[in-house]
């Protein structure tokens, strides 16, 4: 329920709101509408172009990072899901002290500030003698972001209903299988979401990626930031508005599913999949 | 809530081996290669870069030896309180109106604020460069308004940096905010009104201190990582702020004196982990406020 | 204004000018300083191609017409490129063993410093026929004795440009370049290197370019600290588009990207000086590193670079000078007659070449630091 504030409270806040996104915005609206500018320079209009997309598209190095990127996201989102939906899960049912030894990891790595990690990582690869290159891009992303997952997942476990579950367990599905067809359903909007941030962040990263990249594997955002030490450009800005839209539509996809509850549908579906296993079972 | 589920023993598997696979992970990739910045800040660094396993003391005096690195930690730790601040004095108003929103906007809200804070932080900190340049866009706009007369220059300075501070930590801010806030029982500053105090009261006696776990939670989120910070200093500030992050990564980058670079590391890890423990006691602190009316 | 012609280029003696200008430093150092690492140089085997290329170099520093002519010869070789801005940075990523590089652009000093540390591979001379278009005075430098790990690329100076729109006092020392800072607050950029903005800074006393002696370097300090608020910004890159577009009025910077100024257009009134106290005179160099996965590749690719001809299509993208004077022939008279690129023995009397201690290159990475954290 809304609530109307009093006086010049709520006008007040409305104009503060609108400023600040309109201040959290422009920068983005920006490099898209400066990435269809016919003319190279950003402070005059001169007409709608694609030609600068042409421009980067036709440029080896930039579709090489894109490349790099996608490749380096998707495994890092696959992983990272993984993990972090077995913790989240492994999350709920452990005493409280491991619980909370597992939690202050979790945390550890999402707060620790990213130079940091980025040094040690790089201290570690080059001291095991592991070379400089995508694996070593993807080992670094995963820990951050099954972090991410672990929490998004668990956030959603924590208000699901248990009831599903023993009931599953009522009928006679073991512990595995009410896992993978009661559980992980039911949490799949979550996991999805998870992937999905997961995805971006690997996508977009810049400081950790920088220290831990070989020399064939150059991500779009270091591509983006070695094009960038020569001044604005063009192209630039239209590599920049496609990695926007890549992590716009994951974003968006990822709020919508979360925001779709599981509750309601395919429940019932659900029980009966238990249950069909449950006899299965007993029929071997 | 948190009562065992019957499912709490997954017959042959226990439920400690589903964490096992993020554990092990964080154990090998996080906790290890930290350990190597600890154990290399006691090691020598050889000419011109790279390590010797050479045992040596003298990295951590180093950093007291010269004003030099004191100076630049004193500078983040100020420019990490002035953001934390901004963040808070520009965020605490928009959670409490996102808080009060009926349902079916605090999500359209919630999403747009989630949108900007997901994209690439380097595009956006680029972006400035471009709004804000000499012959940019607002600095046209505000010429031909006549609010400008002459060059704009706001890029390659401290308020730069601040901006793009700001700029990339806010929804860090404001979604701690908003959870408190949004929990915040409304009929408690109906009690207060109907018991005389004044709006300003209100706020003082019953909102800030019951949202004080959000507040804090929210400055911790963004004072830690910003410690940190190292591209917005370095393309806003046009490489004149030397914050430590920019230090350490200088380290490993241009004068490849690791040994005293992951001493640095150290220190900052410390300061960090000084400020979490020092988080922990204030909450617990905070979650029981007097009930003064 | 002097009008170079390409034959004084020829008697021109640069290890002798550059002897001179470094008083003694290179000849000295030509007595085998450079601790090599293995005596036996390891020819590589002369074998097939390999089917691609990586290439290690600064940004916009090959002409893409040089790629694309080498990729017509070579069409089954893929070819990439990966860039850097300082010498430092790409050290820090080789020592930090990002392997995959096979070809490097390092100065001279940075051949140096590489060959003892290991880091670069024996040139097999069978495979660089071109090596004999090769000025004779750059085959030996004090860097590489022998050119054993690496050849030549082009040389330049490094300096000062200013906005003579601007800036309407004519500047022509480094004293004019530290002492006008405070006049132009805000508007004056730096390299973003240790080694160049501290040495200039030495230069500003008259020390030298590669003075290790603590005294001073800490006068060099001083002057830096009191120098910082004036500054606009550190960078090694942006200089060029910050001069166009007024945004700065005097940069340090390299004598190439001055001249490239120059071709612009329209042009911007940027006059390019090498200061008078003396300054860097530097050759960069192509390298193969020792991790090399590609090295045959590699090795055709230098061949192919010390063609005259290609290296005269080089001068016209980077505006720098060439190290062979068959190449200075073909270049175009705008070039090889720019005093900017092609400066006259007074000019280039009082510069030195960077000879790199350990001790000294610590020293100058600390007070770079203090000097960005000032």
């Amino acid at each position: 329920m809304g609530q109307r504030l009093s006086g010049l409270v709520e006008p007040g806040l409305r104009v503060w709101t609108a400023a600040v996104y309109a201040f959290l915005f422009l920068p983005i609206v920006v490099v898209i509408i400066f990435s269809f500018n016919a003319s190279r320079l950003v402070d005059v209009w001169s007409g709608f172009s694609l030609k600068w997309y042409g421009t980067a598209w036709t440029d080896p190095s930039i579709l090489s990072a894109l490349k790099t990127s996608l490749i380096v996201a998707a495994i890092n989102a696959v992983l990272a899901t993984t993990f972090g939906t077995l913790a989240a899960i492994g999350m709920q049912r452990v005493g409280q002290r491991l619980r909370t030894a597992f939690e202050t990891l979790v945390y550890g790595t999402i707060v620790t500030p990213e130079i940091v990690i980025a040094i040690a990582s790089l201290l570690f690869f080059v001291t095991v003698n592991v070379d400089l290159g995508i694996p070593t891009i993807v080992i670094a992303h995963v820990v951050y972001n099954t972090s991410i997952v672990a929490l998004i997942v668990r956030a959603r476990l924590v208000g699901m209903d248990r009831t599903l579950e023993e009931a599953a367990a009522d009928l006679g599905a073991t512990p595995i299988q009410t896992l993978r067809r009661v559980t992980i359903p039911l949490l799949y909007p979550a996991i999805l979401a998870g992937g999905l941030l997961a995805f971006t962040f690997s996508f977009d990263d810049f400081v950790l990626t920088f220290f831990v990249s070989g020399a064939t594997s150059t991500t779009l955002p270091l591509k983006i930031f070695s094009m960038l030490r020569f001044g604005i450009s063009p192209v630039i800005n239209a590599v920049a508005t496609v990695m926007l839209v890549v992590t716009l539509t994951c974003i968006l996809g990822a709020s919508l599913l979360v925001r779709r509850h599981g509750r309601g549908d395919g429940e019932a579906g659900l029980l009966l999949s238990a249950a069909r296993t449950a006899s299965e079972q007993r029929a071997a | 809530m948190q009562r065992p589920s019957p499912l709490g023993r997954l017959g042959s598997l226990p439920a400690p081996l589903l964490l096992a696979p993020a554990s092990l992970w964080y154990i090998a990739f996080f906790l290890v290669p930290l350990g190597f910045v600890f154990v290399f800040s006691f090691l020598t660094s050889a000419d011109f870069g790279g390590i010797e396993f050479k045992f040596s003391l003298d990295n951590y005096p180093q950093l007291l030896r010269s004003a030099v690195y004191l100076k630049v930690f004193a500078n983040t730790l100020v420019m990490a309180f002035s953001g934390t601040a901004l963040c808070l004095l520009i965020g605490f108003p928009l959670a409490y109106f996102l808080a009060t929103r009926a349902a079916r906007f605090k999500n359209l809200l919630l999403v747009l604020l989630i949108v900007p804070f997901w994209t690439s932080f380097l595009t956006r900190t680029y972006a400035w460069l471009i709004l804000l340049s000499n012959n940019g866009p607002v600095s046209h706009l505000l010429q031909q308004a006549n609010l400008l007369h002459g060059d704009l220059n706001f890029l390659y300075s401290y308020k730069a940096v601040l901006m793009g501070v700001v700029y990339n930590y806010l929804p860090l801010m404001v979604f701690p905010l908003y959870v408190s806030l949004e929990r915040l029982d409304k009929r408690l500053l109906e009690a207060a009104k109907d018991l005389g105090a004044g709006r300003l009261g209100a706020f003082r006696r019953i909102t800030i201190p019951l949202t004080m776990p959000g507040i804090l939670t929210g400055c911790l989120l963004v004072f830690i990582p910003l410690m940190g910070e190292y591209v917005v200093p370095s393309i806003l500030g046009g490489g004149k702020f030397f914050m430590i992050g920019n230090l350490i990564g200088d380290e490993f980058v241009s004068a490849h004196d690791w040994a005293f670079g992951s001493a640095l590391g150290m220190a900052v890890i410390v300061v960090l982990l000084a400020l979490i423990v020092l988080y922990f006691r204030v909450s617990r602190r905070a979650s029981t406020p007097e009930m003064g009316l | 204004m002097n009008r170079i012609k390409p034959s004084d280029l020829t008697r021109r003696d640069f290890l002798v000018l550059s002897a001179a200008a470094s008083g003694g430093l290179i000849l000295a150092a030509c007595g085998g300083n450079a601790a090599v690492n293995n005596a036996a140089a390891s020819e590589t085997p002369v074998g097939p191609m390999e089917n691609a290329l990586s290439i290690y170099n600064w940004d916009q520093y090959l002409s893409p017409d040089t790629l694309k002519a080498f990729q017509a010869k070579y069409p089954s070789l893929q070819v990439t490129a990966a860039t850097y801005a300082s010498n430092e940075d790409m050290l820090a990523k080789i020592i930090a063993g990002a392997k995959g590089y096979d070809i490097v652009v390092p100065t001279g000093y940075m051949v140096e410093i590489m060959i003892q540390k290991g880091l670069l591979l024996p040139l097999d001379k069978r495979q660089l026929a071109n090596f004999s278009h090769v000025d004779a005075r750059f085959r030996n430098p004090g860097y590489d004795p022998g050119s054993k790990y690496s050849v030549p690329k082009d040389w330049g100076t490094t300096g000062f440009g200013y906005r003579t729109d601007k800036v309407t006092v004519p500047m022509t020392s480094w004293k004019d370049f530290f002492d006008n800072a405070s006049k132009y607050s805000g508007k004056v950029t730096v390299l973003d290197g240790a080694t160049e903005t501290v040495g200039m800074a030495l230069k500003y006393f008259g020390y030298s370019y590669n003075s290790d002696s603590d005294q001073e370097l800490s006068k060099a300090k001083d002057l830096l600290v009191k120098f910082k608020p004036h500054v606009g910004a550190i960078t090694s890159t942006d200089y060029k588009a910050n001069l166009t577009n007024g945004t700065m009025y005097y940069s340090m910077g390299w004598n190439g990207d001055f001249e490239a100024l120059q071709g612009q257009t329209p042009a911007p009134p940027v006059k390019y000086i090498v200061p008078k106290e003396g300054s860097e005179l530097w050759v960069d160099a192509w390298s193969i590193l020792k991790t090399a996965p590609h090295p045959v590749a590699a090795h055709t690719f230098i061949n192919f670079l010390l063609d005259p001809k290609i290296e005269a299509q080089e001068a016209q993208y980077t505006y720098y000078a060439q190290a062979e004077s068959e190449a200075v022939a073909l270049t175009p008279d705008a070039i090889k007659s720019d005093p900017i690129v092609y400066p006259t023995d007074a000019v280039l009397k009082p510069l030195e070449t960077r000879k790199a201690t350990a001790k000294g290159q610590k020293a100058r990475d600390q007070i770079f630091s203090e000097f960005k954290a000032a």
